[in-house]
């Protein structure tokens, strides 16, 4: 049986987290620009720590703490994001004037956007801007200072938005080594999407075998089979990246 | 003269809506502008996000385990084959 909810605003907001659909999305930015507690601890911890420790990381190159044995970033940069984000300020109270934008959908098109693509793309590009500002005196190019071996990667590689075998260019090589260490469905998954450039419902019977959750298979909604697609399409990327990476760290020895 | 890049085409790279022209000439603007890294920065901080999400939808990551353990995963470079994750990740209980 499936439920459907019309009013949101009576929901927790761990359902709320867990609906993952734009309409969810926007009541959730609507709570935290009503400064409600839950929502604000859940939007600044939660959903933004992810992408503030790459940030922190990757991209300002600051220093990290270790929590649990894990290296973290996010606490470095957790200060500027909130100013970013929170602004402007009214006697000492955030009015989230930039989550109060995020209206669901792209102008172009009319196409859905995620509350956590919107937040992520402009508290990058922000940063990368700080970022830039503080390095502008040294005499490389603005993209150079910004290039770890990650983004390197992609560049190389046109972000594996197309993805090219078989060549004899030797650059290729290290592509065909990742490629021929990949696991299979990995590989079946790239085949299909990128490659071949298929629809991903058309292939979710196909590569359902390949995953392990607890959700039963007859069960994923039209949009979980799409963004189950779609996330095994990302992960397989990040695994041939990360062996990618390993050849260059191995050459370089 | 710089190109003007929007949020909305940035978000819609990353939620893979562009047609393959679109990304192309995206790229292509980006490039231009020398900032074809935020591309870059922008899908891998993206996919950090999306990790719990992936876990609940598609399951566990075992690539790592995998790495580690499976001898038949090897580059051929005459050395042994190590992690390419440059973070530290808590130890299985």
């Amino acid at each position: 049986m499936k439920l459907i909810i019309n009013n949101l605003e009576e929901v927790s907001l761990n359902y709320l987290k867990k609906l993952q659909t734009v309409e969810a999305d926007l009541e959730i930015a609507k709570r935290v620009v009503s400064n409600d507690n839950q929502s604000v601890n859940y939007f600044l911890g939660e959903f933004s720590i992810p992408f503030l420790d790459y940030i922190g990381g990757e991209i300002m190159h600051l220093e990290g703490c270790c929590v649990n044995g894990i290296l973290c970033f996010h606490s470095s940069v957790s200060s500027e994001y909130y100013e970013f984000i929170g602004a402007k300020f009214i006697k000492n109270q955030p009015t989230w004037h930039k989550v109060s934008l995020y209206k669901g959908i792209k102008n172009k098109g009319g196409k859905e956007a995620r509350l956590y693509t919107y937040i992520n793309t402009i508290t990058v590009r922000h940063f990368i801007n700080v970022k830039n500002k503080l390095d502008k005196n040294k005499e490389k190019s603005l993209d150079d200072m910004l290039e770890t071996m990650s983004v390197s990667i992609l560049k190389d590689y046109d972000g594996f938005d197309e993805i090219l075998l078989e060549e004899d260019d030797s650059k290729y090589k290290e592509l065909d080594v990742a490629w021929e260490n990949l696991p299979k469905k990995d590989q079946l998954i790239l085949k299909y999407l990128v490659i071949e450039d298929r629809n991903p419902l058309e292939i979710f019977d196909e590569m359902i075998q390949y995953i392990e959750t607890t959700i039963p298979p007859e069960q994923y909604t039209r949009k979980q089979k799409q963004d189950a697609m779609s996330l095994m399409k990302r992960r397989a990327k990040h695994h041939l990246r990360m062996l990618i990476v390993e050849q260059r760290k191995q050459n370089k020895q | 003269m710089k190109h003007l890049i929007k949020d909305t085409e940035l978000v819609a790279y990353l939620e893979g809506t562009l047609s393959k022209e679109e990304v192309r000439q995206l790229k292509n603007k980006l490039k231009d502008n020398g900032e074809l890294s935020l591309l870059y920065h922008l899908q891998l901080s993206y996919d950090e996000g999306m990790k719990d999400y992936a876990k609940e939808l598609i399951g566990e990551d075992d690539f790592y385990i995998g790495l580690n353990s499976a001898p038949s995963i090897n580059l051929n470079l005459g050395k042994e084959f190590r992690m390419a994750a440059d973070k530290k990740f808590p130890e299985k209980e």
